[in-house]
């Protein structure tokens, strides 16, 4: 808001100070008294303080607007998150608008409010500024105002031409942030050390950044140059005003108060249609944000379902389904059917690629089979909410996430309403085989875990995994869904895990894919998948007999080991 | 956290820096704003020189051409430093500010990568690095290269004003400088403020970055979702960003409080120097020319006056910043021996190793004593935590150990050059690399001298059961992973592809960790017993974690604790009866058909 006023007062501050002048070469010509100039003087003043004051108001106007408009802002930005449909997260066409809206845009996007605000608030200041020539002649007011327009069309030409660029450009910064972090990271250093390719990745990150780099400055001189041209029609225009009243003044036209005051003010219009442009050129970069930011918020969003029909006994169909990633040609499953009864213990086998995972995901309802269905209890999971699900199953993920919070937090995830329970959460852990680790940290639940915080204890694979079970264990779900839950532990703790998954597992029913075909001895009944359908079906000893896949597979994993105790079976 | 270098020190660095890296455009920059500096003066004297004219008409001199001489000068002053901003934003924008940018993440990218591999476990460090990082993304060091041009540029303006206004009466000096005091006092103790807090902020927001991040990462957003704990981190999220807010509120309250009886001091001193200028004219100690020049000399000076303050305000925190990537540029290096070797001439030795991670007090090696000899097929067992990999680390000298030597062939690590020792060694981490680059360079990377050579790629892919992927993809230079635009891999695939790499390289050792957990049974086998026959010729290491495979070793080594409890064959070590046979069967029952749950 002082920004209009000021753009007000400014060309009113002008007109005083020429009357000021005016009055004092009055005064001094002994034609008036000396009050009007006092008086001219001190309505200055006044004025100049009045500004101020609203300034004090403004800012505390300006940060409270702020406020709320980050407050807004990032609540709709998160929540959007929440909402995003999971395959956004993999399309690489939004990758870029993700990570944008990722880098807290709150504060940039606040910035260009408010420097389209200034940039108005210029635009009025220049404009009253203009006015006051009109007591020179209409003219110059009327060919400042026609030179304004084309000198607007020209900045937003600038910027028009500096965003295309940049739009232009994300992809390949993109690859630079990623060649950057593959020298930033310990793991592929150590890696590039050993091959000796780091200067390799250096040379690939320079030449992508030169080639950035050289079309950046290439765009910015080419639409500088828009900004330069109509600068320059300014000055031109001061310069005919400044000829123009010098000629005035010589024939006395006007009053040297006015001259006075409108020689300073065509300086001060140049200065601001400079900064105008460079205040414009500015906005380019932060401008592309907002269209980011609606194409963020135009992303498709998962449904939201409100379903309240409790799922007893939940008995789960996949029904024919085929399925292919979204963006790409390959069909992953192929009209699979597989049904798993309450409570019953199945396992998952195949080759690496059948598709195991993917069943996983569609079952979470991370993705929507292309075709086919997947019911529980007979209703579509479609028209499920995510909530009725959670209650169903809990999953551990093959890639599961380490959280760089406590360690309460850490196994609570899994059911929030017992985070401050802590006999169940000690109770959990104890079944995911975590005791050791609740231990060695002093019993305190609330130790920071992770890298994040100075006092984060950072743990090993094998341990994160046994919170990542615990985690499972916490819940009441009816289902425990495990993608390879033993693989970074080793063979007597993985021995364990299965001991304790027995045990665990009395009342629950579980999905499991390993590779480690031992651990399809635990199931009641095993699917062998191949091609994206289910091939072999059965147990453990049905599957054997059978001699097909499964058996062949499990020949090859126990010809390791030495069977010849047992002799030939 | 003291400083350790002191402002002088950094902005003295940042200068060699930016002149080395853009010598053009630093230079150019600092001119802009030494004309720009001088421009308010020069033109409240062309001023002062065109209003004396005019009012000269009154008294009847003819001062035309005099007039309409420095008006010429005075429209001309303007397009000349117009024109000579306009080269210099261009320069500074592209010089100063972007490839600086990119001349100091090359650099922090380059002493990454000459660190000791030993310090990414070290918390503090990995901090560091971040905190360098963030002052680079911030652009902190162009900043601070250009804000002390525009503090000199206005401290040059504002003395030089002064000192003309001083030639009309010195009592402009002490008005000028009152009028400017208060705002100096008021801005570096709110400044001090400022920084404090956000500094004590510096915790939060990295929480806040890091509660960001799995918002918008993949891997954790599948979990949040399918578990359900998205709310809880969002509010956790929303909660620390209004905490966060509140106190800069805060802060922003006190400051425009303070900022309004800085302004009111400093109109009470525009309108001191109206008044003087006022008492001057009316005694014709100046002339309304000069009056005129003066107000408008006066509010320019304020003005820069103000805008030098606020840089001054900023400059602690940039220089906190610029004093972490400096810290962070003086770590010391990987030390390196100098003595070159040619491979792997009888064995590698360990004596008496004995290792312990940074800000840790437990040993996570203790007295390890170990012969490989070359040819050797070596499986190092063990389990979580028994010290595997750490050992592996310690092999290839990229940890160093905190007691006892490794030898190659009876030379010390320490003395060698060990860029010549990893020309001969290959390696399969655990936490290997999927590159988001093409087929070609997936594998080749670890052979660069060899990218063209596409037998030999082709090779390496069928020998890890990849063949189906050269049909697949049909050329070689096709792009992987979904980020680029390229195709996703799954898990194993990645994991085969991994091994391809590592085969790709002509090595004479080849050490795998966990080589195949991502695997299915068939393919392991397959990939295991085609490896072990590659290997033929080789010196090989693998860790692992199956028991089965080590029937195929020359020597197993047991570990546990830290500490090396057996080694021996797989014969030797089953009639002992020790720690590899307790894994050994813990594996084993498994797949004994009788053996059911």
């Amino acid at each position: 808001m002082q920004g209009f006023l000021t753009a007000i007062l400014t060309p009113m501050n002008i007109y005083f100070t020429q009357m000021l002048i005016d009055n004092i070469e009055r005064y001094m010509n002994g034609s008036i008294s000396i009050w009007p100039v006092f008086g001219l003087f001190f309505v200055l003043i006044l004025s100049v303080l009045f500004l101020a004051s609203t300034g004090l108001f403004d800012s505390i106007i300006n940060i409270s607007l702020q406020r709320k408009i980050n407050q807004n802002l990032t609540t709709v930005i998160v929540q959007k998150f929440r909402k995003l449909d999971y395959c956004c997260f993999e399309d690489k066409d939004i990758a870029d608008t993700i990570s944008r809206m990722g880098n807290s845009p709150q504060d940039k996007i606040l910035n260009i409010f408010l420097n389209t605000l200034n940039n108005i608030a210029i635009l009025i200041s220049i404009f009253g500024t203009a006015i006051i020539f009109v007591q020179v002649s209409i003219w110059f007011s009327v060919i400042f105002l026609l030179i304004l327009i084309p000198l607007l069309w020209l900045n937003f030409k600038a910027i028009d031409m500096m965003n295309t660029m940049f739009n232009s450009q994300s992809e390949q910064e993109r690859r630079l942030g990623y060649l950057g972090s593959l020298l930033d990271t310990k793991d592929s250093i150590y890696e590039l050390k050993i091959f000796g390719a780091i200067d390799y990745i250096l040379a690939k990150w320079r030449a992508i950044n030169k080639k950035v780099l050289d079309e950046r400055v290439k765009t910015t001189i080419r639409s500088q140059k828009y900004f330069a041209v109509s600068t320059f029609l300014i000055i031109i225009w001061a310069g005919f005003v400044v000829i123009s009243l010098i000629g005035k003044i010589y024939y006395s036209t006007i009053s040297i108060g006015a001259f006075v005051a409108l020689i300073g003010s065509a300086g001060t219009i140049v200065g601001l249609s400079e900064s105008l442009s460079r205040s414009f050129s500015s906005l380019s970069q932060q401008h592309l944000l907002i269209k980011h930011y609606y194409t963020f918020l135009s992303l498709p969003e998962i449904e939201n379902i409100n379903s309240n029909v409790e799922l007893f006994e939940p008995h789960i169909i996949f029904d024919n389904v085929y399925f292919t990633y979204p963006k790409t040609n390959k069909e992953i499953l192929k009209g699979f059917s597989m049904e798993i009864l309450p409570n019953q213990r199945i396992s998952l086998v195949g080759e690496n690629g059948a598709g195991k995972s993917t069943i996983i995901k569609l079952l979470c309802k991370l993705y929507k089979p292309t075709s086919g269905r997947i019911t529980i209890n007979g209703i579509d999971i479609s028209e499920l909410s995510a909530e009725q699900l959670n209650k169903v199953y809990s999953v551990v993920f093959q890639d599961f996430a380490s959280y760089s919070l406590t360690l309460r937090e850490n196994i609570a995830f899994g059911d929030l309403t017992k985070i401050e329970n802590d006999e169940s959460i000690i109770k959990a852990m104890h079944q995911g085989l975590a005791s050791e680790i609740l231990v060695s940290l002093s019993n305190n639940l609330d130790t920071n875990l992770g890298k994040l915080e100075g006092d984060g204890i950072d743990l090993s694979g094998g341990q994160w995994q046994r919170i990542a079970i615990s985690r499972a264990c916490l819940s009441d779900s009816s289902f425990v869904i495990l993608d390879e839950p033993t693989s970074s532990l080793d063979p007597s703790a993985e021995n364990e895990m299965y001991q304790t998954f027995s045990e665990v597992l009395k009342n629950k029913g579980c999905i499991m894919i390993s590779h480690r075909l031992a651990s399809a001895k635990l199931a009641d009944k095993i699917f062998v998948i191949d091609g994206g359908v289910v091939v072999e079906k059965g147990t453990h000893a049905e599957l054997i007999s059978q001699k097909g896949l499964y058996e062949y597979m499990f020949r090859s994993q126990s010809s390791w080991y030495n069977i010849e105790s047992i002799s030939e079976e | 956290m003291r400083n350790k270098y002191n402002a002088i020190q950094i902005i003295a660095k940042v200068y060699k820096l930016t002149l080395k890296a853009v010598p053009l455009s630093g230079v150019l920059g600092v001119i802009n704003y030494l004309a720009q500096g001088l421009f308010p003066a020069f033109t409240l004297l062309i001023l002062a020189q065109l209003f004396e004219a005019a009012n000269s008409l009154k008294e009847g001199v003819d001062t035309l051409s005099k007039m309409v001489f420095y008006g010429i000068l005075f429209v001309s002053a303007y397009a000349i430093v117009y024109i000579l901003q306009f080269v210099s934003s261009i320069s500074i924008n592209a010089g100063i500010f972007e490839r600086c940018t990119s001349f100091y993440k090359l650099k922090l990218s380059e002493k990454t990568a000459r660190l000791p591999l030993i310090l990414f476990e070290n918390a503090d460090v990995l901090n560091l690095q971040n905190r360098a990082r963030a002052c680079i993304n911030d652009e902190n060091l162009s900043v601070i290269y250009m804000s002390s041009a525009v503090f000199i540029t206005s401290g040059i303006s504002i003395i030089s004003s002064i000192t003309v206004l001083a030639t009309y009466n010195t009592w402009f000096v002490p008005i000028s400088l009152l009028s400017v005091i208060p705002y100096f006092i008021v801005r570096t103790v709110r400044g001090k403020e400022f920084y404090k807090l956000k500094k004590a902020q510096v915790k939060k927001e990295r929480r806040l970055g890091y509660l960001w991040g799995l918002f918008n990462n993949k891997q954790t957003v599948k979990e949040m979702r399918v578990i359900g704990f998205d709310e809880y981190l969002s509010s956790k999220w929303i909660e620390t960003r209004n905490e966060v807010n509140e106190e800069l509120w805060q802060q922003s309250v006190k400051d425009g409080k303070s900022l309004l009886i800085c302004d009111t001091i400093k109109i009470v001193g525009y309108g001191a120097s109206i008044l003087l200028s006022l008492f001057l004219v009316m005694n014709s100690k100046i002339s309304i020319g000069v009056f005129g020049a003066c107000i408008a000399a006066f509010k320019a000076m304020q003005e820069a006056a103000k805008s030098f303050l606020i840089d001054l305000g900023n400059m602690p925190e940039k220089i906190a910043f610029a004093n972490e990537y400096f810290e962070f540029l003086d770590l010391s290096e990987d030390l390196n021996g100098q003595e070159k070797i040619k491979g792997l001439e009888s064995k590698i030795s360990l004596e008496g190793i004995s290792f312990t991670y940074p800000n840790s007090n437990k040993y996570a090696l203790k007295d390890v004593s170990l012969t490989i000899n070359k040819g050797e097929k070596v499986v190092i067992l063990g389990e979580n935590g028994s010290g595997k990999t750490t050992l592996s680390k310690l092999l290839v000298g990229l940890y160093p150990p905190s007691n006892g030597k490794v030898l190659y062939d009876n030379i010390s690590l320490d003395s060698i050059d060990k860029n010549s020792l990893y020309t001969y060694i290959s390696v399969v981490p655990q936490n290997f690399v999927s590159y988001r680059l093409s087929l070609r360079e997936n594998i080749a990377i670890s052979d660069l001298s060899h990218i063209n050579d596409d037998l030999q790629i082709k090779n390496s892919l069928k020998l890890s059961g990849l063949e189906s992927i050269i049909d697949e993809f049909g050329n070689l230079e096709e792009q992987l992973g979904r980020e680029f635009g390229g195709t996703e891999l799954s898990g194993g695939q990645w994991q085969k592809l991994a091994i391809a790499r590592s085969l790709f390289k002509s090595s004479e050792l080849i050490l795998l960790d966990e080589p195949t957990s991502a695997l299915d049974p068939l393919i392991e086998t397959e990939i295991l017993t085609k490896f072990i026959d590659i290997a033929k010729e080789k010196t090989a290491i693998i860790i692992s974690h199956r028991v089965g495979l080590c029937k195929l070793a020359d020597k197993i080594v047991v570990m546990r604790d830290g500490k090396i409890c057996e080694i021996g064959t797989h014969e030797t070590l089953i009639k002992n009866n020790g720690e590899y046979t307790r894994l050994y069967i813990s594996q084993e029952r498994w797949y004994r058909e009788e053996c059911m749950i």
